[in-house]
């Protein structure tokens, strides 16, 4: 890595180009932080910390918390699962049709998470087209844990998807075809060479995917319904809350808050640690 | 001895070679970028398939397209380096070393052996623990050469291998090389877009024009027998192409060209003839000369080059039809002043120019 050119702090920036573009600089870069930070930190100036412990530890919090993790992390899990390969082909090979499969495939992304929900409801759905059949079978998805992973994955696969997908087309082909003229087969080679070199890549897209499970809540509530304790996820208790007691809103949400900021932090870490 | 026919289309032309190298004489194919020099690379490794041919290597078949056959990449024992040594970032110099071997599962003890002795030939043991952003340019060329010859490869195939470091490197990862090969039962083949490197590496060369191979053999052959324009260029050797249309009874011809009549000295046989023209035997001359130069052409001077090592010979090249470049002394630059633009006289005595065919 090659040391960056531009001075690391404001003041030796200001010092080394004093005038308007430094100034103006830090001033614009100023303005996003203090916009994002100003709603968390009026949740927190809300929250009643005697009672939030009290708050807390009652089931219905507990339950949707406990849901919440739990789901997320099977998203998180099968996305990678299932996402890998899928941005490995993606990345490495070309077919008739793969530019418009590729704008199909991030249509969830800009998709309102109300639609994604009605679409699921239409394909899993007692009378679906795949739902008819599992329901024949004598499985039921709607309403029920299962549902809330399907309505998380299918918000949350494409972020991983691209990150992966870049960081796999970001390894140079020369390291792979060294390494296959090295006796190392295409299996090998992603092991020891794709994997490891686009490791940073993966993280950043297992967390945004991760992320935006554990905040899907159109989807969810359109698909999976408002279940405590079965479909009833954090963001779902949240808004339920709302609606009675306000206070008990704002401790849920600054629990959400701390959970995702430690679990954020750690992935960061992780990756920073990693390998270049 | 490896034997290859190749052929395969491209956008711009259709590649068609054949090869032969043995152990003894590495071969080097020179040719300029596009000529399809690293796609001949690419299918001698497999990575790509030809749409027709077939390659051997000590009688081991790689690839037989009449047969359908298709050796994979990774069991052709090929050591290939590049340009750019293509270190794998992420590991260790230790660990790109070893990595051949990981690959073919070697037994960690027989691992540790061979890489700590391939290291201690190319003197980098001490570099085992470093990454490859913190090497040098000679450097990482040394452990991406260590690294494809630890495995004992068959074939070793450079591409482009030494154009990255500078000259002083260059000879050294040079002379590492031709140390190894020499107790190395294997195969070498280097393909380069600069001619110097060609001269400097192999004995036996091949010139690659447009996916064809324009020439081959030993390199004074190539430097004293040229047989396209682009050989010649790339030889530094003025060159002509012509048919005899008259011959005198001392030996002396005249020579059609595309760019007029030459007179020279050409022995009986047949009347089509190339001709090269060594640089040193042109005189320039800021008037017409007369006397007895046979063969004068006027043209502007295009660029003036010192040579090296001390300039005190310079290229002249000259916008002649053909292009003729002359090799004068800075002496004679001097005198003459001559200067980039002045129109000028370049000449040469029939008994300068060698005819061949």
């Amino acid at each position: 890595m090659s040391e960056p050119l531009s001075p690391r702090t404001p003041l030796s920036l200001l010092r080394t180009f004093p005038g308007f573009w430094s100034l103006s600089l830090i001033l614009g870069a100023a303005i996003i932080p203090i916009f994002l930070c100003l709603p968390l930190l009026s949740l927190f100036v809300q929250v009643p910390f005697t009672e939030l412990a009290k708050r807390i530890s009652s089931p219905v919090v507990l339950n949707a918390l406990r849901l919440s993790l739990l789901t997320s992390f099977s998203s998180a899990v099968i996305i990678v699962v299932f996402g890998l390969p899928t941005a490995y082909f993606f990345a490495t090979s070309e077919f008739p049709g793969k530019r418009a499969l590729e704008v199909l495939m991030n249509l969830p992304m800009v998709l309102p998470p109300t639609v994604a929900g009605l679409g699921l409801l239409l394909a899993f759905g007692r009378s679906g087209l795949v739902g008819g059949w599992l329901a024949r079978m004598g499985w039921s998805i709607p309403f029920s844990t299962v549902a809330v992973v399907l309505a998380q994955l299918f918000v949350a696969t494409p972020f991983f998807v691209n990150a992966a997908r870049s960081g796999f087309e970001a390894v140079d082909p020369h390291l792979l075809k060294a390494a296959s003229s090295l006796g190392a087969s295409p299996f090998y080679c992603f092991l020891r060479i794709v994997l490891p070199l686009s490791s940073r890549s993966l993280a950043v897209g297992m967390a945004m995917a991760w992320a935006r499970s554990l905040g899907e809540f159109g989807a969810t509530i359109t698909f999976a319904g408002n279940l405590p304790g079965v479909t009833q996820t954090m963001p779902l208790a949240v808004y339920m809350a709302m609606q009675s007691d306000l206070q008990a809103a704002v401790a849920l949400s600054v629990l959400l808050l701390i959970v995702s900021f430690g679990i954020l932090m750690a992935l960061r870490t992780r990756v920073f640690l990693g390998p270049r | 001895m490896l034997k290859a026919t190749l052929k395969k289309k491209l956008t711009a032309f259709d590649l068609e070679v054949s090869l032969e190298v043995e152990k003894a004489f590495p071969l080097v194919i020179v040719g300029e970028n596009g000529a399809g020099k690293t796609t001949v690379l690419n299918l001698l490794t497999g990575l790509v398939p030809p749409d027709e041919g077939r390659v051997e290597l000590n009688g081991k078949i790689f690839c037989d397209t009449a047969r359908g056959f298709h050796l994979a990449p990774e069991h052709r024992e090929i050591g290939y380096v590049f340009q750019d040594a293509a270190l794998f970032s992420h590991l260790t110099v230790y660990e790109n070393v070893a990595f051949g071997l990981r690959a073919r599962r070697v037994p960690d003890r027989e691992v540790e052996h061979r890489v700590r002795e391939m290291l201690h030939r190319f003197g980098i043991w001490d570099l085992a623990a470093s990454r490859p952003g913190k090497l040098s340019g000679g450097q990482k060329q040394q452990v991406a050469l260590a690294r494809a010859l630890v495995t004992k490869p068959r074939l070793l195939l450079l591409d482009e291998a030494m154009a990255a470091l500078d000259y002083r490197n260059r000879r050294e990862v040079r002379n590492d090389l031709r140390f190894f090969l020499k107790d190395e039962n294997c195969i070498t083949l280097l393909v380069t877009h600069q001619p110097l490197e060609a001269m400097a590496f192999g004995e036996k060369v091949a010139v690659l024009e447009q996916g064809k191979i324009v020439q081959l053999g030993a390199r004074e052959e190539l430097l004293r027998r040229p047989r396209t324009p682009y050989v010649a260029e790339l030889m530094g050797v003025n060159f002509f192409q012509g048919r005899v249309v008259a011959r005198a009874s001392d030996g002396l011809c005249e020579v059609r060209t595309e760019n007029g009549i030459l007179h020279l000295l050409a022995e009986e046989g047949r009347e089509d003839v190339f001709i090269a023209v060594d640089p040193r035997e042109i005189t320039l001359h800021t008037s017409a000369p007369s006397g007895t130069a046979q063969n004068v052409f006027e043209g502007a001077i295009l660029e003036l080059l010192p040579e090296p090592p001390l300039g005190e010979r310079v290229r002249v090249v000259l916008g002649t039809h053909p292009s003729i470049v002359a090799e004068v002394t800075i002496h004679a630059v001097r005198t003459l002043a001559l200067r980039e633009g002045i129109s000028v006289y370049a000449s040469f005595k029939a008994t300068a120019a060698r005819s061949y065919n």
